[in-house]
């Protein structure tokens, strides 16, 4: 299994306070990686400390393989492209002059660049200054400029902030686009989780500077499904009498008085099934959790 | 370290205040060129009428003089101007992020700021020659100057701007923002040369040897101790400023009380320029991968 990212322990302290607190991530080469996190959270500052911004206070970061203590990572992070709090373009400068700017700073060709504006949507703009742009046309030229180096991993700090339904919307699909035509693994930090949902097949949870969780997708919609979680007196017999008296099959034991149930199942129902099983129904709760639910979930149990 | 050098040329040459500055800069020149000439020509139609020889020195070498003289803080703030608005700009924009993230090593971005810093204050600076060493030396010549004695002024002072251009380059730097590095920069100049006016109104005429040590002073004991004098002497000597209004007449007649240079020769002024290029290219690029981009 290949990673493109992987940090170790890493750590950010300013006056002492752990802004980022032992934070070991792991991002594989083709996953979009949502960034969860509260405002203040430190989502920015681990991304500032991946891309050099920043010195780490601790920890290690590693990056397509190559540890930052050393020269290497500059090769690296040439692979990198970035939009970190807000896309970096001169104002004096249209989007091409900005771009070529770029491709002079990554030592790369301008022949790409009439192509990547069009890529990006930003075709037509012609003289027009960055000064000028529309809040949407910076966020697109800010990838643009992360794309130049034809990168292969692209790090973007909540890169719809302030967009309209329709701007997000453009923007979600080009990164799709990225990820499947270009293969382009991409750690994206959100606070709209619900434009995030739609992106990210894998997730990091940080809260106060701690990466609390990483789950797949998958196994995020898994820990989401709708269900009911039973506490009985005793679960020993309770297969039996879920799969016989009431034809259930997807269920799972939990513990020796749990059980989560995901099939549609009346209460009423399973309350006389169990009674006449000499199963005592204790607790019933239904789940029916988002991503919203779930990191506030999580973070609630953080707290 | 190529590519950077490429990429920051290429904003140096839309850099439309450097341009702006640069045309000012040789409009005055001409202009000082011109004036001197002017005054050339009537101080020669005087002596024509008179008796008298002229004894005072016209020339394109006495323009090349003043150049370091009279417009000494003018260039002074032309480079306090140019490096940290273009310096701040990169800064407020997220170009400098822009270039740490796309894998530029810190020393790299500081050294090629650094470069075209001086360069555009050598560029500004140059132009001020090259309007005099054309129209002036033919208007006016060089009255007897040699190549030696124009070259060693033209090297002290580009090395005086380069200095500056070092200095300021790393007020910008660290001050990440162009407000407060044009600010800082300023201040640096003006604390220069206000140093240097006091010096210049207090000039003690008459008492101008410090009796006990043979120290010339430049006030009276009584208002400023010699310790300190000594101090403002060395401060004055180590700044691009300083060492600029030393080339001036009333600073050198000055020195003359005591037959002693301020602060010693052109050489020495060279070596103190040199000197802060280094600390900036050494210093300045090892503390710029200490700092925190935010």
């Amino acid at each position: 299994m290949e990673y493109v990212l992987r940090t170790f322990g890493l750590t950010k302290r300013y006056k002492g306070i752990a802004v980022v607190d032992s934070v070991s991530m792991h991002i594989r080469r083709g996953d979009i990686y949502g960034f969860v996190g509260r405002n203040g959270a430190g989502k920015t500052t681990v991304m500032r400390l991946i891309c050099g911004l920043i010195r780490k206070s601790g920890g290690d970061c590693e990056l397509f393989g190559k540890l930052d203590n050393g020269s290497a990572v500059l090769a690296a992070r040439r692979r990198t492209g970035a939009i970190i709090e807000a896309p970096s373009v001169y104002p004096e400068m249209t989007a091409e002059q900005n771009l070529v700017e770029q491709c002079l700073t990554l030592g790369v060709g301008r022949e790409g660049i009439p192509a990547l504006l069009e890529y990006v949507g930003l075709s037509g703009v012609g003289k027009k200054k960055a000064k000028n742009f529309s809040l949407g046309m910076r966020q697109r030229l800010g990838i643009a400029m992360a794309l130049a180096g034809s990168p292969d991993f692209l790090i973007l700090d909540e890169p719809v902030n302030g967009l309209d339904p329709q701007g997000i919307a453009e923007i979600r699909e080009l990164l799709l686009r990225l990820n499947r035509e270009r293969g382009i693994t991409i750690l994206i930090s959100s606070h709209i989780l619900g434009e995030l949902s739609k992106l990210a097949t894998c997730y990091g949870f940080i809260e106060k500077g701690r990466l609390l969780k990483e789950i797949s997708a998958a196994e995020l919609e898994e820990a989401c499904r709708k269900s009911v979680r039973i506490v009985v007196s005793s679960t020993e017999k309770l297969s039996l009498i879920l799969e016989r008296g009431l034809g259930l099959q997807d269920f799972k034991l939990l513990s020796d008085t749990e059980a989560e149930l995901y099939a549609d199942v009346k209460i009423g129902e399973l309350a006389l099934a169990l009674q006449a099983g000499g199963i005592e129904l204790l607790r019933v709760q239904e789940k029916d959790e988002d991503l919203e639910g779930y990191f506030l979930n999580l973070v609630g149990g953080a707290a | 370290m190529f590519k950077l050098l490429r990429a920051d040329g290429y904003r140096v040459l839309r850099y439309k205040l450097f341009w702006i500055l640069l045309c000012c800069y040789a409009v005055f020149s001409l202009i000082l060129v011109l004036g001197e000439y002017v005054s050339l020509r009537s101080w020669l139609a005087y002596y024509e009428h008179s008796d008298m020889t002229m004894t005072a020195r016209i020339d394109a070498f006495t323009v090349m003089r003043q150049g370091f003289g009279s417009n000494v803080c003018l260039l002074g703030f032309l480079c306090a101007i140019l490096v940290p608005v273009l310096i701040g700009k990169e800064y407020t924009s997220g170009g400098m992020r822009n270039k740490i993230i796309a894998g530029g090593g810190r020393a790299q971005v500081y050294l090629s700021k650094l470069i075209w810093s001086c360069a555009m204050c050598a560029a500004v600076y140059l132009v001020f020659h090259f309007i005099n060493f054309t129209l002036g030396s033919a208007l006016m010549g060089w009255g007897g100057a040699t190549v030696g004695e124009v070259l060693l002024l033209f090297v002290t002072g580009l090395l005086f701007v380069l200095a500056y251009a070092a200095i300021f380059t790393a007020v910008a730097m660290f001050s990440r923002g162009a407000v407060a590095g044009v600010v800082v920069s300023i201040v640096l100049v003006i604390a220069a040369w206000l140093i240097f006016a006091s010096i210049d109104s207090n000039r003690p005429y008459d008492a101008a040897v410090d009796p006990e040590t043979g120290t010339i002073l430049w006030f009276n004991v009584e208002q400023v101790p010699v310790w300190l004098q000594e101090v403002l002497k060395g401060l004055l000597a180590l700044m691009p400023t300083g060492q600029y209004v030393t080339f001036t007449t009333s600073a050198l007649d000055f020195s003359k009380y005591a037959g002693e240079t301020l602060v010693g020769n052109l050489g020495a002024y060279c070596a103190f320029s040199a000197l802060w290029v280094a600390l900036s290219a050494v210093g300045g690029s090892l503390l710029f991968r200490r700092l925190d981009l935010r």
